[in-house]
């Protein structure tokens, strides 16, 4: 029989791709909240089991809350596997508004195949906030992220 | 360099000549074909083209880098035109390494270290401003009048990424009154070099008026210079390339890398035209609550510039959380302290913007407010 093994982070420890003024962030107890324009990656770092019980890990399901404010939108999620390039893309999305108390399907990916994890877990978050507006500079709060795994 | 190394510099009056950047240009316009700009023909230019509306700071150089004000000036522009309420750029770097060349130009290969370890190599004129980037006015004030200025800062490293050159400074080929319309119309602002046997000058072209065959310019000289800093340069005179007793020379353009939004507030402070000389306010922006100083954004420490108006732009003080609320006020001082003019003056705008977002001072809402000499006046946003 299958064991679960579930692995998260609190928001607070999301980090921005590029650093600079041109993003205003504010860390909280509850999470970490970005305005900015345009589009920015954000990177997640998971702890992975990568050998539970004497038996490789793989990836199952991946989770990251968040709530958006305004145009901002997540737009894509990238997963990887240590470094190189994301073994796992999920582009093309349009996901927005509040996805921070529980699972939904516009928060949680499901990796198929599960992928066997030889290093750390990386996801990457691809937030497209929009061009300039007059009524308000376009944010996200991110709250937790986290991952599923599973031994055979 | 150690620490024993720099002190000495910054108590010598180290004076380099801008006869060096000249020469350095026209090695850029010797070797045209590499460099030289792609001059998008315009076929049906509007009548008339003013740039200048996206220029709000009027720069005073004191006695020298002329090369480095018109290039911002021309760089304000742009990012303006790009980028709405982007911070005026400083010229604080610029004048340090132009007079600190000991540090970069006997390299090999010549270049320099930022203080977060990257090296910027010298491959072009403008190599500083697309490997490193420019600081901005409201981070790194620009003092034009003592002979050693500037160094790193941390913020100025922080922020520089934001604003760089797409690709080196380019020639326009030919200089006549076509080519810098097309310019204009295509929305390049033009730096031109103009000068006379023993001089040299540099200037921003900013319009043109196809009525009055016209072009018009900013120099960099304050807004009591000409007409509120800005001249005039007719079609003949570039097509002849002379006006009067001065050659017109070469011109250039610059390719931008539009920058993000940051959080900036624009500051419009005039004094009046009657009785008024130069303006004496002293600015600084801080956050309510915040335990860090105030951040004195004007004037530059021993400063000449006569202007008589100021608007100006500077990035937000970097703790300051978005957007502003009751509980978290942006807050300007102003303090007129009389030295070359008693007549006070108005305070017309103050607003902070992150990109479209806008807020304005609630006290500037029936109009503007005016300040006497000596007197100190605080201002919040919201």
């Amino acid at each position: 029989m299958a064991k679960l093994q579930a692995s998260w982070v609190h928001g607070s420890s999301v980090q921005m791709e590029r650093e600079g003024y041109f993003i205003s962030k504010r860390r909280t107890g509850y999470g970490a909240h970005f305005n900015t324009h345009g589009k920015e990656w954000f990177h997640f770092a998971i702890p992975t089991p990568v050998i539970l019980d004497g038996q490789r890990a793989s990836l199952k399901k991946i989770f990251v809350f968040y709530k958006t404010e305004g145009a901002a939108k997540i737009t894509a999620v990238h997963v990887y596997d240590g470094g190189g390039k994301p073994f796992k893309k999920f582009d093309n999305l349009s996901h927005s508004g509040d996805h921070s108390t529980g699972v939904d399907k516009d928060n949680s990916w499901v990796i198929t195949p599960v992928h066997s994890m030889g290093f750390g877990l990386g996801i990457s978050v691809l937030v497209n906030f929009g061009a300039a507006t007059t009524s308000g500079v376009p944010g996200i709060l991110f709250v937790t992220a986290g991952a599923d795994f599973v031994t055979p | 360099m150690t620490l024993a190394e720099y002190l000495p510099y910054t108590a010598r009056d180290t004076l380099v000549p801008d006869s060096i950047v000249f020469e350095e240009l026209h090695q850029v316009a010797e070797t045209i074909e590499p460099i030289s700009a792609e001059v998008l023909v315009h076929k049906a230019p509007p009548a008339e083209v003013d740039l200048s509306q996206y220029l709000h700071y009027i720069r005073w150089q004191g006695g020298e880098g002329c090369w480095g004000y018109s290039l911002l000036s021309i760089w304000d522009i742009m990012n303006e035109m790009k980028c709405p309420y982007s911070p005026n750029l400083s010229l604080n770097l610029g004048l340090f390494l132009h007079r600190r060349r000991d540090l970069w130009e006997k390299k090999v290969p010549p270049g320099i270290n930022s203080p977060d370890g990257r090296f910027h190599k010298k491959l072009s004129e403008k190599w500083v401003d697309q490997s490193f980037g420019c600081t901005t006015e409201g981070t790194e004030i620009t003092n034009p009048t003592i002979r050693w200025t500037g160094w790193w800062t941390n913020e100025g490293v922080n922020e520089a990424h934001n604003y760089r050159l797409a690709s080196d400074i380019k020639k326009i080929p030919t200089i006549n009154s076509t080519t810098f319309v097309n310019c204009l119309a295509n929305g390049h602002p033009i730096q031109l070099e103009i000068g006379g046997k023993d001089w040299g000058h540099l200037v921003a072209i900013v319009g043109y008026n196809f009525k009055k065959k016209t072009f018009k310019y900013a120099n960099s000289a304050g807004d009591r210079w000409g007409n509120n800093g800005f001249g005039t340069y007719t079609f003949d005179e570039i097509n002849n390339r002379r006006s009067g007793s001065i050659d017109i020379r070469n011109a250039y353009t610059i390719e931008i890398i539009p920058p993000s939004p940051v959080p900036a507030a624009r500051i419009k402070v005039m004094t009046p035209e009657k009785g008024g000389r130069r303006i004496n306010v002293n600015l600084w922006l801080s956050v309510e609550g915040s335990p860090l100083p105030k951040r004195k954004i004007w004037p530059p420490c021993d400063s000449g510039d006569n202007s008589r108006n100021l608007h100006y732009t500077v990035r937000l003080p970097s703790e300051f959380i978005w957007p502003p609320s009751p509980g978290n006020r942006l807050i300007l001082d102003l303090y007129d302290s009389a030295a070359f003019s008693d007549t006070g003056g108005t305070l017309e705008e103050f607003t902070a913007a992150f990109g479209g977002h806008i807020v304005k001072s609630s006290q500037l809402y029936s109009g503007p407010v005016s300040f006497k000499a000596h007197e100190h006046k605080r201002f919040y946003i919201p």
